[in-house]
């Protein structure tokens, strides 16, 4: 089966743009990737199963090519994460900074996290979509989370320990 | 707040602040502007191989070499036909065969190897078949990239560095090849050490 590229845009254009967004970390090459994903879906003749294949597609060849670009262009990504996302209104300081320390991950440790977050991918499923295999996710979720865990705990303590300075 | 929720939350906020709605008809229109590009390359692919397969025939009318031999292309054991013509002092190929998809391949090429002492001499069969056995590094249109060699497969896609090298050591074989790949600009191979790019 195949659906016309209207509908595909309008239910999965913001997932690829998240899943580009995740591993380039810079809007402008990841509406690129969505583009580039979206041309090579609607000049390749590739028959699918169901809707759920079709997306899983979309999400593998965007990051994929997310992947190229980083490597192609690695010079461009001089702005720092903070730059990046400084005007972008988030719901709380909270979820800005659990979102600056999951950005910060090793590329393989965020992609298998936004997989399990964002889309609630299964493990078989990352595993599928990364074609690797579903130790290697378990690893990339546990490392990654524990990473997380650590800074966010590191932050904290930042955060109290100005907190006590200025009190003193 | 779970951390899937916060997660959640900032990518909402992400794609609402930075993404910009996409149109289909200009996604069609990108796409003409592809299918006119590959039909460029196809078009050039088309008189190589018209060129290729008229010397062929010509070189067959001298009394060429025409064996059945089984390679491995992309990890599939294919039957292959060889056709070889000796033209001088080198060797002109075709091997054609039939891909896992069904569709007809021809590969072509050619080539001239120095004796002891110096001079010209066609390649052998053996030779031939060496190169075609050779390992290939095949990028795939989902960005993916492998390399095969014989049954084995290997995808590489994050094995690039930041220089767009990558170092990859086969074992299929008897001995171990270490290849030195550098991205969309050819490869390497060495039986004992990796070859500095």
């Amino acid at each position: 089966m195949r659906l016309p590229l209207e509908l595909l845009i309008d239910r999965y254009q913001k997932n690829l743009f998240a899943a580009a967004y995740n591993v380039c970390a810079n809007a402008q090459d990841a509406e690129d990737v969505v583009q580039d994903t979206l041309i090579q879906y609607y000049s390749s003749n590739k028959q699918f199963n169901d809707e759920e294949h079709i997306k899983a597609w979309l999400l593998r060849v965007a990051i994929n090519k997310a992947k190229d670009v980083t490597r192609r262009f690695r010079w461009k990504n001089t702005v720092s994460l903070e730059e990046l996302t400084t005007d972008i209104p988030f719901e709380d300081p909270e979820v800005e900074t659990f979102f600056d320390e999951v950005m910060n991950l090793p590329e393989q440790y965020r992609v298998a996290i936004h997989l399990f977050y964002y889309e609630d991918m299964a493990v078989k499923d990352i595993a599928k979509c990364l074609q690797i295999s579903e130790g290697s996710v378990k690893m990339r979720l546990s490392r990654g989370r524990d990473l997380l865990k650590e800074r966010l705990t590191e932050d904290d303590d930042n955060d109290r320990s100005g907190k006590i300075q200025k009190c003193g | 707040m779970t951390d899937r929720e916060k997660y959640k939350s900032a990518v909402e906020a992400v794609a609402s602040s930075k993404m910009h709605q996409l149109e289909a008809s200009d996604i069609m229109k990108n796409s003409k502007k592809t299918f006119r590009f590959k039909g460029l390359v196809i078009a050039v692919a088309a008189v190589i191989l018209l060129v290729g397969a008229c010397g062929a025939a010509y070189a067959a009318d001298l009394g060429g070499i025409q064996s059945k031999v089984q390679l491995w292309f992309q990890g599939e054991l294919t039957d292959v036909t060889l056709d070889i013509s000796n033209n001088g002092s080198y060797s002109e190929y075709t091997a054609s065969f039939t891909d896992a998809e069904g569709n007809p391949r021809q590969i072509m090429g050619g080539g001239v190897a120095y004796d002891f002492f110096g001079k010209e001499r066609p390649l052998t069969e053996e030779e031939i078949l060496e190169e075609l056995n050779a390992p290939e590094v095949v990028y795939e249109d989902d960005g993916s990239v492998w390399v095969y060699s014989g049954s084995e497969k290997v995808e590489i896609t994050d094995m690039f560095n930041e220089d767009g090298v990558c170092y990859v050591k086969l074992t299929g074989g008897k001995k171990p090849i270490y290849m030195t790949i550098q991205y969309q600009g050819g490869y390497a191979t060495s039986r004992s050490r990796y070859v500095t790019p």
